[in-house]
């Protein structure tokens, strides 16, 4: 892992007529080309992280540095031009009459000569397999592919970040599926840094770090296994636990002693076998 | 069509039955069948159906889109006294794109207050006012909400109004454009001679 | 109350050039007091199937048969309308359809559409508003400044005040958090337990159909390709494979197990809970002791 891309130090937010801050005083490092997992429950403050971080809303104090500048509204659309967002619902984001013209919809923001344009549209609709579909309208998509257009658009814009907020929570389960497939690979072949914000324990399980929110606080900032040790305090403050290690709690009331660590689905079978042959 | 027929048999009614002058073929109170009267109304009956075939050749041949792109074009030059063109223009489109997302959404909703024991386009009309009030409310609710997501979303994907924007989507004269012009041209020259004829 | 489909039918925009068939030849039946699950990807016809529910679409050809009324394409729209209230449908997103200033106006009003007075209907929402969990001093506040997870709540409660016999719901879970959504399937699980209330749900979550179901109904473009219970419709991996239909998470896993050749399961486990025993089991007996 590289330098930190993004540094967050003492972060605060407040929004308007709430007497709670929905973020405080949090911290956060994330290196460069890493793929962190937010975690937290509905209201945790999670979705206003990502929104800080973009500059789309502005902090109560406390400082984001993204590649080194800070974030200021001076530097704010230099900074964007780094970031890329997913939302969650597939159709509140679609500005282009077709798919193309909303993958274009960021360029033409940039003020990219339409050349390149044309190039980069059409490189970023084949990476994620929506070229034949150039030409559709919205209404003719699934959710999963308005997803899909939607990085595209992110992908054209060709950021060092991409952020996901709640980006699969809408789709239905092969939506979900293909859409954490080409985070995997775009975190893996093209070095962007990805930031996804979710409920799903296994589209978390895969990143590389994952950070747990609790009411505005950031109870925890750690690998995968490290967080999910935590199980039952997880589902406590409103979150899931991965389904191995459910499996692992169930057999454990059977007065079966179980390793401390984490295991993955995987690691379970292993276990469970290596258990049998050594009774 | 079907309303505007109504629309039209009412007009012509009107200038036939109504207008003076010429030679009276039968007259009752104030009514009256002139010979300026059926050519008025011949006239006016030409005019509403020349329009509707117009109207019709246009939305059939040009997605809204294009008519939107057009306007644009045709209002340009009115961004020297800053009228907000491209934003007028950027509006449009994305009402445009909506169009069809919002009408599932009224589906839904309608379905919804339905199943709840509404019954729309039923009843008083007191009573079908009332039903819309279930119907409207959470539209305009899920309007709001839309309208914010997307502008949250167009900001962070750098949008910052029209100055330094480049177009994706253009349009290129090409010869059919210039023969539609001459055409044009020459129709409306022809018409002004048989007038002043 | 039990719900039945014979020969059904239904066609979007017949005789357009945009026609398309939505179900075929659906006969299939909702056992009363069940726990129904429709599972089947976008597009199965899931959604059409759930209109015919209520009346809110009237089949092509063929009929439904709800208690003892049946809905062919000639019915009358006055009688779709007094079916309403026998079948209570939860759509997608429920909180869409909030709109009165209050909460307890919004639960009241189905009840007072179907011929409560006011008072009876708020009498009515009240209750509705502490079966679904809602705290009392938020009865008279604006639904809209509620959490997402309380509107759908307040949503589900005036559904519920139709006092319906069968309960529809439509991915109720859907955008909720872990947490919320293990609390609202709960609510559903004790309303069937408890109110005897029929339940249809319509969902992805195979989890969720092993967890809560006892009757599957398994749709494929329009057409219904298995009706039975979930011990069933798990039984055979390879037809789930064919149809691209998820196994649930534990039964996916002793699948798993079983490959290993050191596991045996008579019968595949569905739940956590089950799972666990058959392994806890296997290992008191030192693993495969089948033969």
């Amino acid at each position: 892992m590289g330098e930190p891309i993004i540094e967050i130090s003492d972060l605060s937010f407040q929004y308007p007529q709430q007497e709670r801050e929905a973020l405080s005083h949090l911290n956060l490092k994330v290196s460069t080309g890493a793929w962190v997992a937010v975690i937290g429950h509905n209201g945790s403050g999670k979705s206003t992280l990502a929104k800080l971080i973009d500059g789309l809303l502005v902090p109560k104090n406390g400082t984001i540095k993204i590649a080194g500048t800070q974030l200021t509204s001076d530097t704010l659309w230099d900074i964007r031009k780094h970031i890329g967002m997913v939302f969650q619902n597939p159709d509140n984001q679609f500005v282009g009459a077709n798919v193309e013209e909303d993958v274009a919809f960021g360029l033409e923001n940039q003020g990219i000569p339409r050349e390149q344009m044309i190039e980069r549209v059409r490189t970023a609709l084949e990476s994620v397999g929506m070229w034949e579909f150039a030409q559709h309208e919205p209404e003719r998509l699934s959710g999963g592919q308005k997803q899909r257009v939607a990085l595209a658009g992110v992908i054209a814009l060709r950021p060092k970040i991409i952020i996901l907020d709640e980006a699969t929570s809408m789709l239905d389960p092969e939506g979900r599926k293909e859409i954490i497939q080409l985070i995997k690979n775009l975190n893996q072949e093209n070095d962007f840094t990805v930031i996804s914000i979710t409920h799903d324990i296994e589209e978390a399980s895969l990143a590389q770090r994952v950070v747990v929110i609790d009411d505005g606080v950031l109870v925890q900032n750690d690998k995968p296994e490290n967080v999910f040790q935590r199980g039952a305090a997880l589902i406590e403050s409103g979150l899931d636990v991965p389904f191995s290690e459910k499996l692992k709690n169930e057999i454990k009331n059977y007065g079966i002693s179980v390793p401390q660590q984490y295991l993955t689905e995987k690691g379970m079978v292993d276990w469970l076998c290596q258990f049998v042959s050594k009774n | 069509m079907r309303p505007l027929i109504w629309l039209i048999l009412f007009t012509v009614i009107l200038q036939v039955f109504f207008s003076r002058g010429g030679t009276v073929y039968w007259q009752f109170g104030p009514l009256s069948l002139t010979s300026s009267g059926v050519i008025n109304g011949s006239y006016v009956f030409c005019r509403f159906v020349l329009i509707i075939f117009m109207s019709t050749l246009l939305t059939l041949t040009t997605a809204p889109l294009e008519i939107a792109d057009a306007l644009e074009s045709l209002m340009s030059p009115l961004k020297k006294i800053k009228v907000p063109v491209y934003e007028i223009s950027l509006m449009l489109s994305i009402a445009l794109r909506f169009v069809p997302t919002l009408m599932d959404e009224t589906e839904k909703i309608m379905n919804a207050q339905r199943s709840r024991g509404v019954n729309f386009g039923e009843g008083s009309i007191m009573q079908q006012i009332k039903a819309v009030v279930p119907l409207l409310i959470p539209l305009f609710v899920s309007s709001f909400n839309r309208a914010e997501d997307l502008a949250t979303a167009m900001e962070a994907r750098g949008y910052r109004g029209g100055e330094g924007r480049t177009k994706y989507r253009v349009h290129f004269w090409r010869l059919k454009d210039t023969l539609a012009c001459v055409a044009f041209v020459f129709l409306t020259t022809i018409l002004l001679y048989l007038r002043n004829w | 109350m039990s719900i039945r489909f014979e020969k059904l039918n239904y066609v979007y925009q017949a005789g357009t050039p945009f026609e398309h068939e939505a179900l075929r030849n659906v006969t299939v039946s909702i056992p009363e007091g069940s726990y129904t699950a429709i599972i089947g990807h976008t597009g199965s016809g899931k959604s059409t199937l759930l209109q015919h529910l209520n009346g809110l679409l009237r089949p092509s050809s063929g009929r439904v048969t709800i208690a003892d009324k049946t809905i062919t394409s000639s019915t009358k729209n006055k009688e779709l309308g007094e079916l309403r209230k026998h079948v209570g449908i939860v759509f997608q997103f429920p909180e869409a359809q909030l709109f009165e200033e209050t909460v307890v106006k919004d639960i009241a009003f189905a009840p007072k559409n179907f011929g409560k007075t006011k008072e009876e209907a708020e009498k009515i929402a009240v209750e509705m508003a502490d079966l679904v969990g809602l705290p009392a001093n938020i009865l008279n506040g604006s639904p809209f400044e509620l959490s997402g997870g309380q509107m759908r709540r307040v949503a589900i409660a005036g559904i519920l005040a139709m006092k319906p016999d069968v309960l529809v719901l439509d991915e109720p879970t859907a955008g909720l958090d872990p947490k919320g959504r293990l609390e609202m399937m709960q609510m559903f699980e004790k309303l069937h337990q408890q109110q005897h209330l029929t339940i249809v749900l319509v969902t992805h979550q195979m989890d969720d159909v092993a967890n809560y179901a006892d009757h599957t109904i398994v749709l494929e473009k329009g057409e219904v390709i298995a009706a039975a219970a979930p011990k069933e419709i798990f039984k055979d991996p390879q037809w789930l494979l064919k149809h691209h239909l998820a196994l649930p998470k534990a039964t996916k896993f002793a699948y798993e197990l079983q490959k290993t050749g050191k596991f045996f399961f008579d019968k595949m486990p569905l739940t956590e809970k089950e799972l666990a025993a058959d392994i806890v089991d296997s290992l008191k007996r030192g693993g495969n002791q089948t033969e």
